[in-house]
């Protein structure tokens, strides 16, 4: 017979040796500790989100008004690409690596990752790359302007600020691959006992299928840009035209990286709004294996859809119709995911906390982007679409208020647990109005200018253009501010304030409640009774007195 | 008192079993990722010299 615990009984049960490595040096630069590497990650990455946030200011602070007021045209092209850069591989995928290297351990049962010095090696690659990126910023000639994407041949009209970026990005995705490996590496190996694969949380999932993406990924980015390398140093012509290559080439072989990497941007966000929405509609998660199948089916589809980002340079009828199709089946096992979170809801008792309105605001704003995605599936109508402010409009709405309005979520839901204090829920409840309002006047707009015939990446327009740019703006500064209240908030929290539980929230369920707040610096080390099959379905803990009645008898 | 069974006891050992386990799937892992990299390349290069 089953016997319900209180988690902080489960807290007691676990042992831990709080043997933090004394000094800056030991604990920071040569920390091996899960939830140290995570924190360094973290930070890095709120760094980031600033740098490249910055960049957007000036972007829209140019785009304020028609006319050339503040940038010059090609500082403007350095602006956008480094703000693409730097959010990319510097903010959104460091943050979801961090919130990987805090609560996978914890979520399995394991002390910690499972090779812990290629963990703290993954993260001080970064620091390095992103130098070495931002570097060129003051380079003559400046930072690479030729977009995110870097197509040839504009890429290889760059100065030398182009080695420097190849190498930032060899550097970010050795990086990557070497977090993916880990991921993998801990989540196949290090699970506590009896802690099944369809026991495991979602967020454990969903960063299992992206660490097999990185990997079946980030290599092929890895050659292209090798050989945009060669193509600039070594008269090579892989690539240029000029010398008989074929650039189209490098944009199969970008968007074969690229589309897949969409994914590894938000698969780890669904996972963390999938832990939040039943606590807080204190519910298990509706349709917990159909969940698991769909992100498996997304991340099987992502590698089959890239050439739609390719509708306008051109292809086969049968190419376009097939890119368009395969495209339009993503759909299905998003909404899946969609209706499983409501009916998540569904009769729940649900309360408002900062963590849950952001995962509400998740659901109902990325499925804006998702729908806007469907629209630019249609090759067709992709045509009027491609290279507009209307695709600014839908990667905004699934990369902003998809991935980085989960990584906030997941921010304020895990933040008590890292810290050991509740944030103070009336300034995060302001955060989230602030940038709900500000992030929609800033990126809804954007579907009218794109659908009007704005061109991307372009520092002057018509004036018919002027006031959707200028409620764009005022929008794009809002946000911005409402940013620094967050740093604020999180900064106020980690200093002090109301201590928390070890559960933190009354709904939560998991293994990671069930150690103190704040974490100790080692948790798992040894594992208690803890009946860990009723994991996935957010049941109570309970003693396992019922397999040890079962272990009686078979003696 | 509560009883513990094998079944479910994580001891320092089967930790630091687990770990050994862990990176011989690093060592696949990494050597998949490698020859990603090499297809890639192989791939262009391939085209180049059509």
């Amino acid at each position: 017979m089953s016997q319900d615990i209180t988690h902080d009984e489960v807290a007691h049960d676990h042992h831990d040796h709080d043997h933090k490595p004394k000094g800056f040096v030991k604990r920071w630069l040569m920390t091996t500790n899960h939830k140290d590497i995570g924190t360094l990650y973290l930070v890095f990455a709120l760094a980031m989100f600033m740098v490249g946030g910055a960049m957007a200011m000036i972007i829209r602070l140019e785009l304020f008004q028609p006319g050339l007021q503040f940038v010059e045209p090609a500082f403007f092209n350095q602006m956008t690409t480094m703000h693409a850069l730097v959010m990319i591989f510097g903010a959104v995928m460091p943050a979801f690596v961090g919130l990987a290297n805090w609560m996978i351990p914890m979520m399995i049962g394991a002390p910690d990752m499972a090779l812990p010095r290629m963990n703290n090696w993954s993260f001080w690659i970064l620091p390095f790359a992103f130098t070495m990126l931002l570097a060129t910023l003051f380079m003559p000639g400046g930072a690479p302007a030729g977009g995110w994407t870097m197509y040839p041949p504009l890429v290889l009209q760059g100065g030398h600020n182009v080695g420097f970026l190849v190498f930032a990005v060899h550097m970010m995705g050795i990086s990557s691959i070497m977090g993916a490996i880990n991921v993998i590496a801990t989540i196949m190996n290090m699970r506590a006992p009896n802690l099944g694969y369809l026991n495991m949380p979602l967020f454990v999932w969903t960063w299992l299928i992206t660490a097999f993406l990185l990997i079946a990924v980030m290599p092929v980015l890895a050659g292209a840009v090798t050989m945009i390398l060669t193509d600039r140093y070594f008269d090579t012509s892989f690539f240029n035209a000029a010398g008989g290559g074929d650039p189209v080439l490098f944009q199969h072989i970008f968007w074969f990286f690229g589309h897949p990497e969409v994914y590894i941007m938000i698969l780890p966000a669904f996972g963390i709004i999938s832990e939040i929405i039943p606590t807080f509609a204190r519910k298990p998660l509706f349709g917990y294996v159909s969940m698991v199948y769909a992100t498996a089916a997304i991340a099987f589809l992502s590698f089959i859809v890239w050439a739609h980002h390719m509708f306008s340079v051109g292809m086969p009828l049968g190419g376009s119709l097939y890119f368009m199709y395969a495209t339009m089946m993503i759909a299905v096992p998003t909404g899946v995911k969609i209706f499983n979170w409501v009916g998540t809801m569904w009769r729940g008792s649900m309360t408002f906390e900062t963590p849950m309105l952001f995962s509400l605001a998740f659901v109902v704003l990325f499925t804006i982007g998702g729908f806007s995605g469907v629209m630019m599936a249609l090759a067709p109508v992709d045509l009027q679409y491609h290279d507009t402010y209307f695709i600014v409009a839908h990667f905004h709405y699934v990369l902003v208020t998809g991935a980085v309005y989960a990584i906030i979520a997941g921010a304020y839901y895990w933040l008590p647990k890292w810290s050991g204090h509740m944030y103070n829920e009336r300034l995060g409840k302001i955060h989230f109005w602030w940038s709900t309002i500000s992030v929609n006047v800033l990126f809804f707009p954007q579907h009218f200018l794109g659908l009007a015939g704005m061109p991307r990446r372009i520092p002057d327009y018509s004036t018919q253009f002027a006031e959707f740019n200028m409620m764009s703006s005022i929008g794009g500064f809002a946000f911005g501010l409402a940013q620094v209240l967050f740093v604020y908030i999180v900064w106020k929290t980690v200093r002090g304030g109301e201590k928390a539980t070890a559960q933190v929230w009354e709904g939560a369920k998991g293994l990671e409640w069930t150690v103190p707040s704040p974490a100790p610096h080692h948790t798992f080390s040894e594992f208690g009774p803890v009946d860990l099959s009723k994991l996935a379905n957010g049941e109570k803990f309970s003693i396992l007195s019922d397999i040890d009645e079962k272990d009686d008898k078979q003696k | 008192m509560r009883k513990m069974t094998n079944k479910n006891k994580q001891t320092e050992e089967q930790v630091a079993a687990n770990r050994k386990a862990a990176r011989k799937t690093a060592v696949i892992l990494a050597v998949v990722a490698l020859a990603v990299f090499a297809y890639s390349v192989y791939v262009v290069f391939d085209h180049a010299t059509k």
